[in-house]
């Protein structure tokens, strides 16, 4: 822990995610997840696209808006140009995430004459690479922001500001402390260092920017607020000395697996690679350690390789492993022809090296979370269950949000998810009235207990026997009295089951959902209907025929 | 076996049980009559004895009444029907599963998550699992699915601790003995939906009668329902019955019964003017 980190240059292309997905910054667009905004273009953040935001409320400030799904592999996948740009310089670099990037700054900018020179020269590699003009904001593919400083945290930050001022941000040897000291407590979080928990007790304790946080002792701060505290205290203090500290791991626990037929497949590599992580990772943690920075290395057939590493903050467990496996690989199968290193046989060696491990001090934990032996059974089984069956067949729920029961949670195979960070992504979910607020324009509690991925068609009738009709403006002809069941299909003919007496309904709750979107635009009414023998059903009234949603069984 | 040797082993305090040790090591108080009352009450406290409390899983308050146990017995088959079939699935293992149990839903394509997470599970423990891995079941692979079926729920014993689904109606009678002898030995409680085949059913949960209250003619919203849920079957003694209001949970009284079952022929409440 002695002497000054390492120092470090960051490269940060904020908003990642809109560029990825092929938008240019002049174009009004944005890359939405579960409702919310994650990325924009420039032209959308001029119009006060904020990130966080809801759609709607982004739409209102910019009407125009093109709106994309946010998909992590699409990001890892174009992000690979800009990773390859960036190793021209040092090989020793680290992907944090798609769009971040740090590397050791001392020999390339010995190298280049120093830290000014380095920052120029990365900007336009990089420039070149995703045609992304040279310095900062503005130009053709995105801003880029390009920081120095001593340790990760620093050089992040520098990063970051370096966004907002347009150039470089170079922060001078032994300046990390001061340097980071205005910034708001916040940029704890939001560099992935902190839980939101965390920063949330600080500021309600009135510590509201990072030197306040380094004024305390840090005696005090360990006794207050644990490990994951004296590490919030030693970024803030700009004592950033993972690196360093660390010793190399030994030799032997380094994972390979050679295939002696190559496989061509995707996914049968990452299936190896689950099995060496799960292997790393369980090796690791019987140590009480958590690796921090993977190595990852890839080789075909053919004698081409890859190799990339991998860093994360919070440690990588297998899952996040398993993931970064499947970016570099996807990245690396999506080369355009011709490519230096392109890949033309199938994978014949995998190797994982944990490149960085540190003292697992449970910083991920929460005060109640934490894994219960339960968690670590479920985790395995369901790696089980997987090989049983299939990779799609074992899934988990994710929140998706939306005014249908069929819409409002999707299934997602169990092993892209993080297991650790499962809690806080569901319980972000809530069900209409969560932490996430209520969701307007759906229906009210109670939900449906079964929802039918594809909803079965039924014939409503009044009380005359006529077919009910809702009109455009949402008015039904006459009261629903009886609906029977049409199995079968269209091209051979409906069966009709028997009819069902409507005992009570309410209704129409007319939705006019995606508008703007002519293939997905939805514009359907739903009823409530209670049959005599107290069966209730969702019924859906939608291009003048009538189908079961939901039953509330 | 191993996990009622484990929790045993927790349960003794570390300060009692150090102190009778050290009773038993001092040759100055050792006397053989309290050795041998000392090993009799340690040897109580080792013995494999299956203690109710730790072969069942917790169910709400509002259930309890169902089970002469109190709550779920590890290791036993219950099957869920009648109207309300799958909220009361899902009730009975909230509890279980909000105190650290996963659930695997096995088969159960259709579950309504947000009914789930209204009646108190925790989504973030649920795992789905399809057997039919996409394909449409047909005659040719009907019985390759049946055998999946078992494979997948002997295997899911292993981590999970409840699992909801529906029996292939292909399964054999052969296949289902040894799920059940495996969901024995793991202490797993399965709740069945639909039509259980030959598997065999320690009990089974029925909705006698629902009543739903909140809508009417053309006017309201579904807000709540009674339901008379019962328990029946081999391992139940008698008929246990129980009057609840979901999804919140409430065990109802007979004349508040008598009011729901009348709202649906109340009129629409009427808006009232404001001077």
């Amino acid at each position: 822990m002695d002497g000054p980190p390492m120092r470090m240059v960051t490269v940060w292309l904020p908003d990642w995610s809109a560029v990825a997905a092929g938008f240019r910054p002049e174009q009004l667009a944005a890359v939405m997840h579960a409702n919310r905004v994650v990325a924009r273009t420039a032209a959308a953040a001029a119009e006060g696209v904020v990130i966080g935001q809801r759609r709607r409320q982004a739409q209102r400030r910019c009407p125009d808006l093109v709106l994309a799904d946010h998909d992590v592999a699409r990001d890892a996948r174009e992000f690979e140009p800009v990773v390859r740009a960036v190793a021209e310089f040092s090989p020793r670099l680290d992907v944090v995430e798609a769009g971040w990037v740090s590397l050791a700054a001392r020999g390339p900018s010995r190298y280049f004459g120093g830290d000014a020179e380095l920052s120029d020269v990365l900007l336009e590699a990089i420039g070149s690479a995703v045609g992304v003009t040279g310095t900062g904001v503005g130009g053709t593919g995105g801003p880029v922001g390009v920081g120095v400083a001593d340790g990760r945290f620093a050089s992040s930050a520098a990063a970051r500001l370096s966004v907002r001022r347009g150039s470089p941000v170079l922060v001078e040897a032994g300046g990390s402390a001061a340097f980071c000291a205005p910034l708001p407590i916040g940029w704890l979080q939001t560099l992935g260092e902190c839980d939101p928990e965390m920063i949330d007790l600080f500021i309600r304790l009135g510590l509201r920017r990072l030197g306040d946080l380094a004024a305390l002792t840090a005696s005090d701060v360990l006794g207050r607020f644990g490990h994951p505290g004296v590490h919030a205290h030693q970024l803030a203090s700009g004592a950033d000395h993972r690196l360093p500290s660390t010793t190399d791991p030994s030799p032997e626990r380094r994972l390979d697996h050679v295939l002696d037929d190559p496989v061509a497949q995707a996914a049968a590599v990452v299936f190896v690679a689950k099995q060496l992580a799960d292997e790393l990772a369980q090796a690791l943690s019987a140590e009480g350690r958590v690796c921090t920075r993977l190595v990852v290395q890839l080789e075909t057939e053919h004698s081409e390789r890859s190799e990339r590493s991998w860093f994360r903050s919070a440690g990588l467990n297998a899952a996040a492993m398993v993931e970064r496996v499947r970016w570099q690989l996807d990245a690396w199968i999506n080369l355009p022809r011709g490519s230096d290193q392109e890949i033309t046989g199938g994978i014949a060696l995998i190797r994982l090296t944990p490149d960085e491990v540190r003292a697992d001090v449970g910083s991920q934990l929460g005060l109640w979370g934490g894994q219960s032996e339960a968690d670590r059974q479920a985790a395995r089984s369901v790696a089980r269950l997987a090989m049983l069956t299939s990779d799609e067949a074992v899934t988990v729920p994710v929140w998706n949000g939306g005014r249908l029961p069929a819409d409002r949670y999707r299934w997602v195979p169990a092993s892209m998810v993080d297991f650790d960070q499962r809690q806080r992504a569901t319980s972000a979910a809530g069900t209409g009235s969560g932490p996430v607020g209520p969701w307007p324009g759906s229906l009210p509690s109670p939900s449906p207990a079964t929802v039918f991925a594809e909803p079965h068609p039924v014939e409503v009738f009044d009380k005359a026997g006529q077919p009910v009709k809702v009109s455009g403006r949402g008015v039904v002809s006459a009261g629903p009295a009886q609906f029977r069941l049409l199995t079968g299909d269209e091209a051979s003919g409906w069966r009709r089951g028997r009819l069902r007496q409507v005992a009570a309904w309410a209704g129409p709750w007319p939705i006019d959902e995606r508008w703007w979107e002519p293939e997905r635009h939805r514009r359907l009414a739903r009823f409530q209907m209670v049959t005599d023998d107290q069966r209730s059903y969702l019924v859906i009234a939608e291009h003048r025929r009538w189908w079961i949603s939901a039953l509330y069984d | 076996m191993d996990v009622a040797v484990r929790d045993i082993n927790d349960d003794v305090p570390g300060n009692i049980a150090g102190k009778q040790v050290n009773d038993v090591a001092d040759p100055g108080t050792g006397t053989p009559a309290s050795l041998a009352s000392v090993l009799a009450a340690l040897g109580d406290r080792v013995a494999p004895v299956s203690m109710a409390r730790e072969q069942m899983l917790p169910v709400a308050g509002h259930v309890t009444k169902l089970f002469s146990e109190g709550g779920l017995v590890r290791g036993r088959v219950l099957s869920c029907r009648g109207m309300a079939a799958t909220s009361a699935s899902l009730d009975l293992v909230a509890a279980a599963v909000a105190a650290g149990s996963w659930l695997a839903v096995i088969d159960v394509p259709t579950l309504g998550l947000d009914a789930a997470s209204e009646l108190g599970v925790p989504l973030e423990r649920i795992v789905a699992i399809d057997t039919s891995l996409g394909g449409k079941t047909t005659a040719a692979n009907v019985a390759e699915r049946a055998a999946r079926w078992a494979d997948v729920v002997a295997a899911a014993a292993d981590g999970f601790e409840v699992m909801l689904t529906r029996v292939p109606a292909e399964v054999t009678a052969s296949t289902v003995r040894k799920v059940a002898t495996r969901l024995q030995q793991r202490g797993v409680v399965m709740l069945v939906l639909g039509d259980p085949g030959p598997l065999v059913c320690d009990g089974v949960i029925d909705t006698i009668d629902q009543v739903w209250s909140g809508v009417g003619a053309g006017w309201g919203h579904l807000q709540q329902r009674t339901v008379d849920m019962s328990a029946s079957g081999r391992r139940v003694p008698g008929r246990r019955c129980v009057s609840l209001a979901l999804p919140f949970g409430a065990e109802v009284t007979s004349s508040e019964h008598d009011a729901a079952a009348t709202a649906l022929d109340n009129e629409p409440p009427l808006l009232s003017a404001v001077s």
